[in-house]
């Protein structure tokens, strides 16, 4: 937010901007620079090696920590900048040649792109990319304005109209083509189906519905019952409480992001980030036995790469044969003992973290919102945050559950 | 006595502001709060420019709940241009559940009742953030100190622009004085029923009777989820006899994992390198998928979320929280048979059991 500082005060603002982009820069390049200087991966000197490198960047633990999030928050930060035409109209077409164009190129992204149950997949990542570009043009046409003191693109409109016949002539519109754009898609694909199911050969590998594919990617990484009925239930009373928690009365009735960022971003990460994102994680990079492939890696059932897990007491307790971790004394006996190093930090993280958020960064907020608000807030919130977490330490760490507790049917 | 009044000549910001936005709200004018703390705007350094806006920076200064605005004052001969408005602030900052109850006017010409539309009034009871509340005063100041008090309705509705926000007409009257903020609908219909349940002691008896309709529900509830409970679980079921042939010992020669059962009874049987004969299920103990047997790698592997488990059934990689189950197998004679109707769960310590394998 730029101000005008008043005479007398020092008027020297860093360049935040400038340095965040920077900093983007350097981390987006970190996988590339380390992998070509240490690693075997080739330059991309030809389509084989081009798509080679594209595959082993596309591992998650890379993409998504070293792509996908620095996207995002620069996303974020420049969405001055990157919403203009100029700038939008060109990002557009380029993903789009490369989106479309690697079907040429590769036989397997081809074979992905062309099953019927993925092409609401492109509908979405287009539909989302285009929808997402409106709304941040006219938020920074917004704040562009509301800085200089200029009115709103929405203010001067009146907002009300009548229910008959603006608003039942829009629906009546909207399902017409609706209807028609599903009746024209049923006639023109065939729906996927396959062959009565079998036990004895389940479809390798077995994916979901495509809108569920997020939520089948949360349940590699947690209990059933956490990733299928606790997430998704904080989902839902998360989205019900937001109206709830927020008493910021900007941002009413026009499209903002610099007079509500904490809010905007938290909605764009758990939606583009945890969903979307995911959903073409299970797309393009799940293949048989839900490993991960590249996108132009054949689809072999044959590679399986070891994974083995290992649990937060595990680490703790036995370090000795993990890299020197822990304290290698071995598991207690009582269960309760043994996971009190993941029961310790899962409630620190989950209770805590709220309290030591409203102390400290988020004490405006706490403040501004009270504590009932704040702390509904902060729980969804850091709960959230959890997610990725625990996705990047099963990345790197290999890590299983942080309380593992089977006996009583309780992992976390 | 020769009238006087104050006038505001400097203002400043002392530290300690917690960034409430309170002050801009008062005073828009003069106050610009930033991401780390409250500035002056430059133009309101000097006296010419904050003397018109006194009755402002005083609210706004009343109404900072850390109290680090500070200003100076002038004594000014002669009547306050804005003193209408200053009681107005007054009034408004009596505590409206009351009714809207405003003081008596000086001159005895009492305001009419504020905007009747209960839309109005809600948004004006809305418009307040939570800093202002302290001073009472409309949320919404426009250009309180450019028209003079008691100005006609005409003037007030040609000077709010028409892009203002909705609550602006209004809160410009509060402002003027020509008219005060009417109680909004919630605490009027509160205040009528507190003055209701004064006067008929009904307060009490309703009480009970909403605790006693509140735990008859819940016992209801109670009642109904007991009885639904015993649903859950089928009384019948139609199932295929659990028992089953699964061949001769001389079947099973190799250490391996045998798939002929796995389609018509989902059970592995597995040879096991210390000569152990089990009834593995095929079902995953995660989402109750159906893994494969990868020879190769020496693994069950999941096709709907990856869980691995090692030839012996335990999870070894992805979710699965625990390894897979076991079946009651035994000899009659010399034949194999599996009971599935029983299950050995290692994580309970039941694959000890003598009926959860076979010695071959």
């Amino acid at each position: 937010m730029e101000t005008t500082a008043p005479a007398g005060r020092s008027t020297y603002r860093p360049p935040w901007r400038l340095l965040i982009g920077a900093a983007l820069v350097i981390f987006m390049a970190i996988p590339i620079v380390t992998m070509v200087i240490f690693g075997d991966v080739p330059m991309p000197t030809s389509i084989d090696k081009f798509k080679e490198f594209t595959n082993r960047l596309s591992v998650p633990e890379v993409s998504l920590t070293f792509f996908f999030t620095p996207l995002f928050v620069a996303g974020f930060v420049f969405y001055k900048e990157w919403t203009k035409p100029v700038v939008a109209i060109p990002l557009g077409i380029v993903f789009t040649i490369f989106y479309f164009g690697s079907m040429v190129i590769d036989a397997n992204y081809f074979a992905i792109l062309e099953k019927p149950d993925n092409v609401p997949i492109s509908m979405m990542l287009f539909g989302t990319g285009f929808l997402m570009w409106w709304a941040m043009r006219q938020a920074a046409i917004n704040d562009e304005n509301i800085r200089q003191g200029k009115p709103l693109l929405e203010g001067s409109k009146d907002d009300k109209v009548l229910v008959w016949p603006d608003l039942v002539y829009t629906e009546l519109i909207c399902i017409v083509i609706a209807s028609a754009i599903l009746v024209i898609w049923s006639i023109v694909l065939r729906a996927p189906l396959e062959a009565p199911a079998n036990p004895e050969g389940p479809p390798n590998p077995s994916k979901a519905p495509w809108y569920f594919l997020g939520l089948q990617e949360m349940l590699v990484y947690f209990d059933p019952w956490m990733a299928g009925v606790v997430l998704p239930t904080m989902i839902i009373t998360g989205l019900i409480g937001m109206p709830y928690c927020d008493t910021n009365p900007k941002g009413n009735g026009y499209y903002t992001v610099s007079q509500r960022p904490f809010i905007i971003f938290n909605w764009m990460f758990g939606f583009i980030v945890l969903w979307v994102v995911l959903i073409v994680f299970g797309t393009f990079l799940r293949g048989p036995n839900w490993n991960f492939y590249g996108p132009y890696e054949p689809w072999d059932a044959s590679i399986q790469p070891a994974m083995t897990n290992i649990n937060l007491s595990d680490y703790f307790w036995n370090g000795e044969n993990l890299a020197g971790f822990g304290l290698g004394v071995g598991l207690p006996e009582n269960m309760w003992l043994r996971e009190l190093p993941g029961i310790i930090f899962t409630l620190a993280f989950c209770f805590g973290l709220p309290v030591l958020l409203a102390r400290t960064v988020m004490r405006r907020m706490y403040l501004q919102m009270g504590a009932l608000r704040f702390y509904f807030m902060a729980i969804h919130f850091v709960i959230m945050g959890m997610m990725p977490l625990k996705m990047v330490l099963r990345w790197v760490l290999t890590l299983k559950y942080f309380i593992y507790l089977p006996e009583l049917n309780f992992n976390l | 006595m020769a009238t006087t009044h104050e006038q505001v000549v400097k203002v400043w910001i002392e530290p300690g502001c917690i960034v409430c936005d309170a002050c801009e709200t008062d005073c828009p004018e003069v106050f610009e709060v930033t991401e780390e703390t409250c500035l002056i705007r430059p133009e309101a350094k000097s006296a010419d420019f904050t003397k018109p806006l006194t009755p402002s920076i005083q609210t706004a200064a009343e109404g900072c709940p850390v109290d680090v605005i500070k200003f100076d004052t002038v004594e000014v001969e002669g009547e306050a241009p804005w003193a209408g408005q200053e009681e107005e602030a007054a009034a408004a900052g009596a505590p409206s559940g009351g009714g809207g109850g405003g003081g008596a006017k000086k001159g005895g010409w009492e305001p009419p009742e504020g905007p009747p539309d209960p839309a109005w009034a809600g948004l004006l009871e809305t418009s307040h953030t939570s800093g202002s509340r302290s001073s009472g005063g409309p949320a919404v100041r426009v250009r309180s100190t450019t028209l003079p008090a008691k100005a006609p309705i005409e003037a007030v509705t040609a000077a709010v622009p028409d892009d203002a926000p909705p609550d602006a007409l209004s809160a410009t009257m509060v402002g003027v004085g020509l008219a005060r903020p009417s109680a909004s609908t919630a605490e009027s219909i509160k205040a009528k029923g507190e003055e209701k349940a004064r006067k008929t002691g009904v307060g009490s008896r309703i009480r009970i009777w909403l605790l006693l309709g509140w735990g008859g529900l819940l016992f209801c509830g109670a009642t109904v989820g007991a009885a639904l409970q015993a649903f859950i679980v089928p009384k019948v079921t139609k199932e295929p006899p659990s028992i089953f042939k699964a061949g001769k010992l001389a079947d099973f020669p190799d250490v391996a994992v045998y798939e002929q059962f796995k389609g018509s009874q989902q059970v592995w049987i597995v040879r096991q390198s210390d000569d152990k004969l089990v009834a593995l299920s095929t079902i995953c103990t995660h989402l109750g998928c159906i893994p494969n047997w990868w020879p190769g790698d020496a693994k069950f592997k999941c096709p709907c979320h990856g869980s691995g488990f090692y030839m012996n059934g335990i999870n070894f990689e992805g979710p699965a929280p625990r390894p897979l189950e076991r079946h009651r197998i035994y000899l009659d004679g010399d034949t194999v048979m599996v009971d599935k109707a029983y299950l050995y769960r290692e994580e309970k310590g039941q694959w000890d059991d003598a009926n959860s394998y076979v010695m071959v």
